[in-house]
């Protein structure tokens, strides 16, 4: 089903995501030379700060295109993402709980179990005789990430002495990372490998609610399987990352002008176009705003963009 | 006579409360091409779901060649089933290629790619369906029209035993509904079972083997086209005022609404149409529409204008073929004339085979007659020796009202109906020969 061309886009896309976490580790606060690298303290920023940090940027970004482009096809709707379904919220909700309890032993394991729940609670909320509208949805999604948010704030107030820490890792930041947090990402191949092996499944439901039967497809058992591994994979993101909005609603978008809606092409591309988003981002939070939390800069290019498709979507 | 491939017991569905479907019982046989039909709110989109598996049913037991169709693993369904949705908006932008390989996917193992084989069943696909051009074109750019032909040629390349059609044409024009029924029609013949909607009950009596008529969520009848399509079944169940005539070309029925409502039509007044050789046909028809009780005759019985008066049920009276007017006709004409409110007379040939329709207006009101002549160039041509010709000119003399179409006559019978003294003799009648 790849075609050629498409193939050698998904190379030239890996290639590029590559190369610009290796020329991103030049950037920064200290302008160093990565070709001639003087001294320990410089090797120690390149290969301690700068490297994981780029890795991980790369590796949440990708994570959060994955979720958003399973998502926009389980919804049939390409205004879903996991931010603004209350997905990453739900992650939150579980990470400031143990984090209040001082229990950071547990972060990844209760991001990934909050994340789920609230995806799940949202499906339910939003859903008529089991039809899911697209403003009932975004609406919900909405409703039950104001909700959470409130949860997380009255975590806070109760959690004394960690409330610093929980703050920070709100606002969606990566100055935390080190290398500790790379196998924990990497971890999230395991449900994208899922999503790309159902790719065939996900095209059929982005096509059509009512024949995906006749077409040998069991939506209840895929929907929930695909739901989940979407919500798994924005729940690890999470616990490294904190909620890092938009990343998942654009990197679809801006993918498929390139390939195509044809998801064994498209999820693989989405990741790449991810990664590379998010890690032009962060790089530009920590070399020219001073670190400024990386979902702040997400949120000033994908609200926009965001309300650019809600006008397109009504215009219609 | 084949077996059943779908044996349908008790079946109750709907949604919440509310039972759209109460408990139908229907089997349909192997390789046949069945219309269901209905009004809206039978409950015709709810079965083809349930059908489809789209919509669980409540209650009741579907056999799908004899093996219970809830117990069947969805890939297995999809290698027997395809369907065909009334609306598919598909909100990207995939090739019409892609889109029709989307049919191969219960044939396809998970983790595999799609065969060569495949491949060449969406080709065959693609040209049988006349899309061939599209093939790489994006489904949201195409018109309502082509994309419900790319749904087809889907089904068609899923090739499963049973095809399910919701009003697979409804966004269609006219040539396209016939070509596409064609390519449905000639693709599944006594190969595949066919399960279709349509909304057209005329396309559906060509096309189909068997009609089935739900009403209020039941099976009310099912059988041939023929069978079916009955002037009193579509009276009860469309509530309309059919006309039930016979494609002369195809030979199956084609109905007429001749009136969207049965209204009552008592306070109207009643009219006595003398006409022939397809001269009074329209306005048969917009009488009828307009409300009045319409009586015609007398006609011969291979006139154009008896078959029509038939066909929505009017009296008339009639003489066999080339019979003259015998004097029993005679009497019931002007028995007729006598109770009618209007005696229209429109321009037709005379010869000595009706020229008792004629004879017997002298004894008439001549108040209660109008002429209808819509075009004066065309004349009554006479074919009695003049005898005619002296006649009309004599009822014209006595004040016959002369119209010279529909609407004109409408006007006159209003206005006689209100004052009864009008009179209009100044248009010119020509007789001629």
């Amino acid at each position: 089903m790849i075609k050629k061309y498409k193939l050698i886009y998904l190379l030239i896309l890996f290639f590029a995501v590559c190369l610009c976490t290796i020329f991103s580790i030049a950037l920064g606060p200290v302008p160093i030379s990565i070709f001639n690298l003087t001294g320990d303290t410089q090797s120690l920023i390149i290969f301690n700060i700068r490297l994981p940090r780029a890795i991980a940027a790369a590796l949440c970004g990708a994570g959060l295109a994955g979720a958003g482009t399973a998502m926009q096809a389980l919804f049939r709707n390409d205004l879903a993402d996991p931010y603004i379904l209350g997905t990453s919220a739900g992650g939150a909700v579980g990470v400031s709980l143990v984090m209040a309890l001082g229990l950071f032993m547990l972060i990844p394991l209760a991001a990934f179990i909050g994340a789920i729940t609230s995806v799940f609670l949202v499906c339910l909320l939003a859903s008529r005789n089991g039809r899911i509208n697209t403003s009932v949805l975004l609406l919900t999604g909405i409703a039950v990430s104001t909700f959470l948010s409130a949860v997380v704030s009255v975590f806070m107030v109760f959690s004394g002495q960690n409330m610093h820490q929980i703050m920070f890792w709100l606002m969606g930041g990566l100055w935390n990372v080190s290398w500790d947090d790379i196998p924990l990402l990497l971890l999230f191949f395991i449900p994208v490998a899922l999503l790309f092996l159902f790719s065939r499944d996900l095209n059929i439901i982005t096509c059509g609610e009512s024949e995906i039967r006749t077409l040998g497809i069991n939506p209840n058992h895929v929907k929930l399987l695909l739901l989940a591994a979407s919500a798994g994979i924005t729940g690890i993101v999470v616990s490294v990352a904190g909620s890092i909005g938009f990343i998942g609603l654009v990197a679809p978008h801006l993918t498929r002008i390139i390939t195509g809606p044809d998801h064994s092409v498209l999820i693989p591309a989405s990741l790449c176009i991810g990664g590379l988003l998010l890690l032009f981002a962060d790089t530009i939070s920590r070399t020219y705003l001073s670190d400024l939390p990386v979902g702040v800069v997400t949120a000033f290019f994908g609200a926009p963009f965001f309300l650019l498709l809600i006008r397109r979507k009504i215009a219609i | 006579m084949n077996a059943d491939i779908l044996a349908i017991s008790d079946l109750i569905a709907g949604y919440g409360e509310k039972k759209v479907i109460d408990r139908i019982c229907l089997n349909i046989r192997e390789k046949s091409f069945v219309g269901i039909i209905g009004p809206n709110g039978s409950g015709k989109s709810t079965f083809i779901q349930v059908l489809a598996r789209y919509l669980n049913p409540e209650s009741g037991i579907i056999l799908l060649n004899k093996e219970n169709l809830d117990k069947l693993a969805f890939r297995d369904f999809g290698k027997q089933v395809g369907f065909v949705p009334q609306e598919n908006e598909i909100p990207f932008a995939y090739t019409v290629y892609d889109i029709i390989m989307m049919g191969r996917n219960p044939h396809i193992p998970r983790f595999r790619q799609p065969s060569v084989k495949d491949h060449e069943i969406v080709k065959q696909a693609l040209k049988l369906t006349g899309t061939e051009h599209l093939a790489d074109r994006a489904i949201t750019t195409l018109s309502g029209g082509e994309r419900q032909r790319v749904l087809i040629a889907r089904v068609i390349a899923q090739d499963t035993d049973m095809l399910l059609l919701d009003e697979p044409f409804a966004h269609m024009d006219l040539h396209h509904q016939h070509e596409l029924f064609r390519i449905m029609r000639d693709s599944t013949r006594g190969k595949k079972t066919v399960i279709g909607i349509f909304h057209d009950i005329n396309l559906a009596a060509t096309y189909c083997d068997e009609l089935v008529v739900l009403y209020n969520g039941r099976v009310y009848a099912s059988g041939t086209p023929k069978e079916i399509l009955q002037r009193s079944l579509l009276e009860k169940i469309f509530n309309i005022n059919p006309v039930v005539g016979n494609n002369p070309i195809t030979g199956t029925p084609y109905i007429y609404v001749a009136n969207p409502d049965i209204r009552d039509i008592s306070d109207k007044k009643s009219i006595h149409l003398i006409s022939g050789g397809g001269s009074g046909s329209p306005l048969i028809s917009r009488f009828i529409s307009m409300g009045y009780h319409v009586s015609c005759g007398v006609l011969s019985e291979n006139d154009t204008d008896y078959m029509v008066a038939e066909m929505h049920g009017l009296h008339v009276i009639t003489e066999p073929p080339f019979a003259g007017i015998s004097r029993s006709s005679e009497e019931l004409l002007i028995k007729q004339l006598n109770t009618a409110d209007f005696i229209i007379v429109t321009g037709m040939p005379i010869g000595m085979g009706n020229y008792t329709n004629i004879r017997v207006l002298i004894g008439i009101p001549p108040e209660k007659i109008i002429f209808y002549i819509p075009d004066p160039d065309i004349q009554m041509p006479d074919y009695t020796g003049g005898e005619a010709k002296r006649l009309l000119s004599e009822l014209i003399k006595q004040g016959v009202a002369i119209a010279g179409d529909i609407n004109e006559i409408e006007e006159i019978i209003n206005i006689k109906s209100g004052t009864c003294n009008q009179q209009n003799s100044d248009s010119d009648l020509q007789i001629c020969r």
